[in-house]
């Protein structure tokens, strides 16, 4: 009986270190990059999202990828972190606490976000399917940006609403 | 069952178990140590470049307007969001795939994006098209042979 124990006790230790290893030898090495599953984008529906982000707005966070120049409207409450600029600004996103909802023009650019996101180790994110225009078809409010006529498009500006050429006529 | 027979099949069910649970579970997405990008000096990268550019697929993922004003020679224009479809007729071996866009912002977002489906054969070009530029290094403009 005595003898039992001790070979428990190794087995255990085996087993810890097989598990170590393995771990160690994925995460610290390209062997990180084998997809065995293909990778697939976490979509959220657009109404459903908007129901859950109305009831439980600190569980989310909405971010916008849209380049300046896409963003003449946008949602409520949406931070804004272009997809161009990912590579800098992806460190002021949590990785725990919040999940994640990517939101751009349509579902192409949030996926490529996504992948980007999910290979910095991020497990906390989920993309709009089918982006703005989805949104939009749904029926869920969208706010205009007031810096887009000028910052975006400097040429149309005279012409839109409150612009100087309006004004004149 | 000899001990050590018996020892180490507890090893390697154990990696077996690992590689299970890491693999096919979001756990494979964990990353304990912050991706690393392969960055390379244009000068450095032109030279190669020069001697053999059929080994090299020189990608531009700025928009189409700043690739059309001004890019690298030799570079083809995929930009960035285009990827999610072209990702599928880049090589994966045999040949080396280099971005290049303005200051490593954009290109560094397609290297991690490309290495997350699986690509190791991955460089940038270290400050982009203004390093480039700063380089000497030859500029074209126009359309060119872009990818739509």
């Amino acid at each position: 009986m005595n003898n039992t124990h001790p070979s428990k006790f190794l087995s255990i230790g085996y087993l810890a270190a097989g598990f170590l290893a393995t771990a160690v030898a994925i995460y610290l090495t390209p062997l990180r990059h084998v997809n065995v599953i293909p990778n697939t984008v976490n979509f959220i529906n657009p109404k459903e999202f908007y129901d859950d982000y109305r009831a439980n707005p600190n569980k989310y966070l909405l971010v916008d990828i849209r380049p300046e120049f896409l963003r003449y409207e946008y949602p409520e409450g949406a931070m804004h972190i272009s997809i161009f600029r990912l590579s800098e600004e992806w460190k002021k996103l949590p990785r725990s606490g919040k999940t994640i909802v990517i939101f751009c023009e349509e579902s192409i650019s949030e996926s490529v976000a996504y992948g980007y996101l999910q290979n910095q180790g991020f497990l906390n994110i989920k993309a709009i399917n089918g982006g703005r225009a989805a949104w939009k078809d749904a029926g869920l409010p969208l706010v205009k940006n007031p810096n887009y006529a000028e910052e975006a498009t400097p040429f149309l500006a005279p012409f839109q609403e409150g612009g100087l050429l309006l004004k004149l006529l | 069952m000899p001990t050590v027979t018996r020892y180490l099949l507890v090893f390697l069910a154990a990696t077996t178990l690992a590689t299970g649970t890491i693999y096919l579970t979001p756990l494979r997405w964990l990353s304990p140590v912050e991706p690393k990008i392969n960055d390379v000096l244009p000068q450095l990268f032109y030279s190669e470049y020069k001697k053999s550019p059929e080994q090299f697929i020189f990608i531009d993922v700025r928009p189409p307007e700043a690739y059309a004003e001004k890019h690298a020679q030799g570079s083809i224009n995929i930009p960035l969001h285009m990827l999610y479809d072209e990702r599928r007729n880049l090589p994966k071996s045999g040949k080396e795939v280099v971005l290049i866009c303005s200051l490593g912002r954009a290109s560094g977002v397609a290297y991690s994006y490309l290495e997350h489906y699986g690509f190791r054969n991955l460089r940038r070009i270290s400050g982009g098209i203004e390093a480039w530029e700063a380089a000497g290094l030859p500029l074209e403009s126009g359309q060119g042979p872009s990818v739509e």
